[in-house]
């Protein structure tokens, strides 16, 4: 996985809802934006929310917690995530 | 020669708190005259501001939070914009002026406060105007007026460049690079005014003009222009810069009639003075209304500009109209385009006009 | 206050001058106009309503009426006006009436803010309504009128009016819009309907209104709970199904079905959130209407209702 930092866009001002059957609604009270997104998204997003700015590899150590989960499908999917945050305006990736 | 005309929606907002003895028919006016006069949202703020908003009635209340609620958005939705503009222009280093609604807002300043506004408009020097075209062009905005006769209008004889529309927002921006047209039989020092203007803090290369300029702007664009749909809110706005100026600094009401002399701005802003005290019951100090008078004009013209002025800056609503106040509408929409460009292209400009009104009605 | 229930040529003069007055809670209306099927609409499905007294406080003057150009001689057209202002362009002369009714879902769906507006139909039945969202063309009116047909309380037909700070729904009972089809089958549906004239070659095809049923009118000032949140889908000849459906995206979707959601921001957000927690939340498919109220009997509402 290539290591990145990741940071949520300065404009973003983002609210989560509570998780419902394994999914959650983000809303950027920016855009009024709103998204349906995965409990991973979801905690993905209030990892950032709680820090300025954060290496990947710690975003993976703090969703990957309990060490039950795959590794290699776990940085799949997060790169995918973080492409998709990117497209939407959500996050930027300010250093590689 | 003091308070408010008896206009509902000019006692609401400068006697507020006499509001609270209001009929629920007399609300029905005040209600309705203040959304015409698109300060519905103001009205909510001065309520607020009296600890009265949760006092009204329940069905006035409701409109008025609901108006509310839309400028809220959109003061939002303004300081997301002005964003937006300074980092399309980033690169071109161009000196941005931020003009009107946009600079009270940015500014902080109560003239924002229940404000509705429509397009951005900024002010850059003359020479750098083909820069900001570009970039804002390589940012998203297209040029609105595709008409050959438009884009001529704006272009060769108004020499300046027609508001820009942003592809994806939907926003619009209005470029200018002088206070007044250059075609303009008034002409303001621009060159004075962007020179006093005062950088904005934590915002690079966005400005706002000095408080004196903008209450003159403010005043040049509603007296010299004709476009008088929002004549009662401008005049509004002008009431509160003058207010709020005038209150932080004992100075101010002395800087601002000179200042009028120095760049040419006299007449309006003796029309400002006139206008806001016979209609909103301003207050002005007696001394400073003496000096302005340098830029009256001449008594029979005085007497005509009152009877246009006097009707057309009311809100525009049937409960304050009478029979000349259309006429005096047009009167002024015609004045303001014949202060902007000569006779003969005058005439070819208002022709055109009647000529597509008829077409899509 | 007293009843509109008289109509006659002089009425046609006064409520063209001084307009009449009629509350549709939680609003009051006053309507200005001298064209006879408007006037016969009003009378045909407002009757029931009361009419305050003229120095009553009015959220929206209106007026229906022949615009004055030079066009009205070739081809007549009727121009509805909100308090001076023009939203529309003019409709042909035999649209009037539709016309007041959807000039005045224009003017709601724009000033009243203070609540968040959903473009759904709502029904009640004991305290707890059913919110039907659905884009227009998806059969939500038909289904709507053939369960305010069989017993079902009428909120609106229309427009969901939600309070954010408490949850509640606001009615607002006015006749129900049907087009096309739908006119028939509600007539053969519920023949003691008041369905009043048809109106063809509408922009939304041919369309009459149903009179709103005289109880939701009575109780047009009891709030409700919101229980359900049903996303209504007519199909033909297909088998009726009601299917769970996740709650995150019932929010982007009501979201996407609201007036104002971007207008309000967080307050629309938090609304959202707080309705979608509290109510079950469904798509909904059916091609028989029976069907369709065998299943919105059967809905159990969620405890949180129940105790209100």
């Amino acid at each position: 996985m290539t290591l990145r930092v990741v940071t949520l866009c300065s404009a973003a001002r983002l609210k989560i809802s509570p998780l419902w059957q394994d999914e959650c609604v983000v809303f950027d009270a920016a855009s009024c934006n709103t998204y349906a997104v995965p409990k991973l998204s979801a905690q993905i997003l209030e990892m950032l929310q709680a820090e300025k700015a954060l290496k990947t590899s710690t975003i993976l150590a703090g969703i990957n917690a309990k060490g039950d989960l795959d590794e290699q499908e776990l940085i799949r999917v997060l790169d995918i995530t973080l492409e998709e945050f990117q497209r939407l305006g959500l996050i930027e990736i300010i250093a590689s | 020669m003091s308070g408010p005309m008896n206009v509902a929606a000019a006692k609401a907002l400068t006697r507020t708190e006499t509001l609270i003895d209001c009929s629920l028919g007399d609300w029905d006016i005040v209600i309705r005259q203040c959304r015409a006069a698109k300060v519905l949202a103001k009205l909510a703020a001065r309520l607020e501001d009296h600890g009265l908003l949760d006092l009204i009635p329940e069905a006035p209340r409701r409109h008025l939070i609901s108006a509310h609620l839309v400028a809220r958005r959109q003061n939002q939705a303004v300081e997301i914009e002005v964003e937006q503009i300074r980092k399309a222009l980033a690169r071109t280093q161009v000196p941005i002026v931020l003009l009107k609604g946009a600079a009270y807002a940015m500014a902080g300043l109560p003239a924002a406060r229940g404000r509705v506004f429509a397009d951005i408009d900024i002010l850059v020097p003359r020479e750098r105007l083909a820069d900001v075209e570009a970039a804002l062009m390589l940012h998203g905005w297209i040029g609105t007026y595709h008409d050959a006769y438009d884009q001529r209008y704006y272009r060769q004889w108004m020499h300046e460049i027609p508001p820009m529309q942003h592809i994806k927002r939907g926003t619009v921006i209005d470029v200018h690079h002088a206070i007044t047209p250059i075609t303009s039989r008034i002409r303001a020092d621009s060159k004075k005014m962007l020179a006093a203007a005062a950088p904005l803090p934590g915002h690079d290369r966005l400005f706002v003009l000095a408080p004196e300029d903008m209450v003159l702007h403010s005043a040049t664009h509603l007296f010299l222009e004709g476009e008088l749909d929002s004549g009662f809110r401008d005049l509004a706005d002008i009431d509160t810069l003058l207010t709020h100026f005038s209150a932080a600094d004992d100075s101010f009401w002395e800087r601002l009639t000179e200042r009028a002399v120095e760049v040419g701005l006299a007449r309006p802003l003796f029309y400002a003075f006139r206008y806001t005290e016979k209609i909103l019951g301003t207050r002005i100090p007696p001394r400073i209304q003496a000096k302005a008078a340098v830029g009256s004009p001449a008594r029979p013209l005085l007497s005509l500009m009152d009877a246009l002025f006097l009707r057309a800056l009311r809100p525009k609503h049937s409960t304050v109209a009478d029979r000349f106040t259309g006429i005096a509408r047009w009167m002024l929409y015609v004045r303001g385009h014949w202060l902007r460009m000569p006779l003969p292209l005058l005439v070819y400009h208002l022709a055109r006009k009647a000529l597509a009104v008829e077409q899509s009605g | 206050m007293s009843s509109f229930n008289s109509f006659d040529e002089t009425l046609s003069a006064q409520f063209s001058d001084k307009g009449v007055t009629l509350e549709l809670a939680p609003f009051v209306v006053r309507i200005y106009t001298d064209i006879p099927s408007v006037l016969a609409g009003l009378q045909l499905y407002y009757s029931e309503y009361p009419v305050p007294g003229s120095s009553a406080f009015a959220d929206f003057h209106v007026s229906l009426r022949r615009p004055r150009s030079a066009y009205r001689w070739f081809r007549p057209q009727v121009s509805f006006e909100f308090d001076g202002t023009v939203p529309f362009k003019p409709l042909p002369y035999e649209q009037a009436y539709p016309m007041f009714e959807w000039g005045l879902n224009w003017c709601i769906a724009n000033h009243c803010h203070r609540f968040l507006m959903i473009h759904a139909a709502v029904v009640e039945r004991e305290g707890c309504a059913a919110i039907l969202a659905a884009p227009p063309g998806s059969g939500k009116s038909t289904l709507c009128a053939a369960l305010v047909s069989r017993g079902w309380r009428l909120l609106s037909d229309e427009l969901a009016l939600i309070d954010p700070a408490t949850l509640r729904i606001t009615p607002i009972p006015r006749p129900i819009g049907l087009k096309n089809d739908s006119i028939e089958i509600i007539r053969h549906f519920n023949p003691s309907a008041v369905i009043g004239p048809v109106v063809k070659d509408t922009r939304k095809g041919t369309v009459a209104h149903m009179k709103a049923p005289v109880g939701s009118i009575l109780r047009s000032r009891e709030t409700a709970c919101p229980a359900w949140v049903i996303f209504p889908r007519y199909e033909r000849d297909a088998a009726v199904r009601l299917r769970p459906h996740s709650k995150a995206r019932t929010v982007v979707r009501l979201a996407e079905n609201s007036f104002n959601y971007t207008l309000l921001g967080a307050i629309g957000f938090d609304a959202l959130i707080g309705i979608v927690d509290q109510a079950e939340c469904y798509e909904f498919t059916y091609s028989k209407l029976d069907d369709a109220i065998s299943i919105f009997a059967d809905l159990k509402a969620p405890l949180l209702c129940q105790a209100r």
